[in-house]
């Protein structure tokens, strides 16, 4: 019996290495969030051995390099730990598992705290993104669920340029204009959008107005019956 | 519940990538989608929305060959993982016969995980089907975001708190790199297959 399971584990195997290749090892991370390969596509959990630095494939030579070249970019994003921007990503994070209409309150009430704890009066690229993610958050607030889905993609899109901004101490001014220029463009964009919207009739809208429409004809058309039982 | 075509010498079986909204599902997909393109043959159909979330679900079926000389259908599905689409999660999980459960490692996410994981229990329960008792493979994403600055959920707690129970096979990934996501992928494969032979002698 064991040995029918077995091959059949072995004409699983087969078939899987040959479609999806059988040179996938297996990864474990280390506490720097680097990959670590564990062992080549054997896919028992339970029996994982750290493998030797002579072991590992050319696959994670080039994770690690990619790893390596990003942990300076890493190190600036690491930056927002304990930071007044903290909170508010924490807020705009939970967004991401379900939309809360409220989070957006909280977004506004957030951006007030952290203008009042950190001196932005000189930083005129960072109020100005704080400006369109206040106004987005108050849209998204008074329509909720009607918003336009593009006002979730702008308010995210909108912070991590906030982040940026915030965590790059050498970022040179041209940068910073052009990460606001091109915020304030998408929210022009979506503003126009927004009012492009507005100007159309609703389908509630078009359903009211063909209700008239049908009254009145109805109406018409019993005044005539009306009219002919009389005569 | 898998579908056998005995004429024809056919097995359909359906595996869904479940756990929390932005865990990292379609991403699974994706990356399988994206790098066996060519030998997969098939599109992946996906359904996205509202600010790129999983609306109704993602699609990707594939064939693995003939195993004990039927030939077999692999589909992966993925479900919405936004808490308000409990519908459309039910609606997938009908005849699903392998689960990858993807958990968030971030801290953040640390409730998400564990109403995620008792909803897939009481989704499956409305199938009289018992995670228990079910080919499932657990996948903690997201382990390289610590370089990010992200604060994780240590291996051993996620273990703890949603593998000390069920005791299935796991494994540390980033999907979006796609490290392990193609063990996950062979390890539920091969654990659904298994299961539905035992189907099939029966």
């Amino acid at each position: 019996m064991t040995d029918i399971k077995n091959n059949q584990e072995t004409e699983i195997s087969q078939n899987l290495d040959s479609l999806f290749g059988d040179d996938e090892p297996i990864f474990e991370f280390d506490d720097t969030g680097s990959p670590v390969v564990l062992e080549n596509t054997n896919m028992d959990s339970n029996s994982k051995k750290k493998g030797d630095d002579s072991k590992v494939s050319d696959d994670t030579i080039e994770l690690k390099q990619v790893c390596d070249t990003d942990d300076k970019k890493n190190q600036e994003k690491a930056d927002i730990k304990n930071t007044s921007l903290e909170n508010l990503k924490v807020i705009i994070l939970s967004n991401e598992w379900e939309i809360n209409f409220n989070n957006f309150q909280k977004i506004i009430d957030e951006i007030k705290k952290i203008k009042v704890k950190e001196n932005y009066t000189d930083n005129e690229p960072i109020l100005k993104l704080f400006k369109i993610m206040e106004s987005l958050s108050k849209y998204l607030l008074k329509y909720k669920i009607n918003s336009k889905q593009e006002a979730f993609n702008a308010i995210e899109t909108t912070y991590k340029n906030i982040e940026i901004l915030f965590s790059k101490s050498n970022i040179s001014k041209q940068e910073q204009d052009q990460i606001v220029t091109a915020s304030i463009k998408d929210f022009k964009k979506l503003k126009a959008l927004i009012a492009h919207k507005s100007s159309e009739k609703t389908p509630d809208d078009l359903i009211k107005a063909a209700v008239k429409r049908i009254k009145i004809f109805i109406k018409k058309e019993i005044a005539l019956l009306r009219q002919e039982l009389k005569t | 519940m898998s579908l056998i075509n005995r004429k024809k010498k056919e097995v359909q079986i359906k595996i869904v990538y479940y756990g929390p909204g932005r865990g990292g599902k379609t991403t699974n997909l994706e990356f399988i989608n994206n790098k066996f393109k060519e030998r997969i043959k098939n599109e992946m159909i996906t359904i996205k929305t509202h600010g790129d979330r999983t609306l109704f679900f993602d699609f990707l079926p594939f064939d693995i060959g003939k195993i004990k000389g039927y030939s077999i259908k692999v589909q992966l599905y993925t479900v919405p993982g936004q808490v308000k689409y409990n519908a459309t999660r039910k609606l997938v999980l009908r005849g699903v016969d392998g689960i990858v459960f993807v958990a968030d490692s971030m801290v953040l996410r640390e409730d998400m995980n564990l109403i995620s994981l008792d909803n897939l229990k009481e989704n499956l329960l409305a199938f009289n089907r018992d995670l228990y008792n079910f080919p499932l493979v657990l996948q903690f994403n997201k382990r390289d975001l610590v370089k990010e600055g992200i604060k994780l959920i240590p291996i051993e707690k996620l273990k703890q708190d949603l593998n000390s129970k069920l005791k299935v096979p796991c494994f540390q990934a980033s999907a979006l790199s796609g490290i392990n996501v193609v063990p996950t992928l062979k390890k539920i494969i091969t654990e659904t297959v298994k299961s539905v032979q035992i189907k099939l002698t029966e």
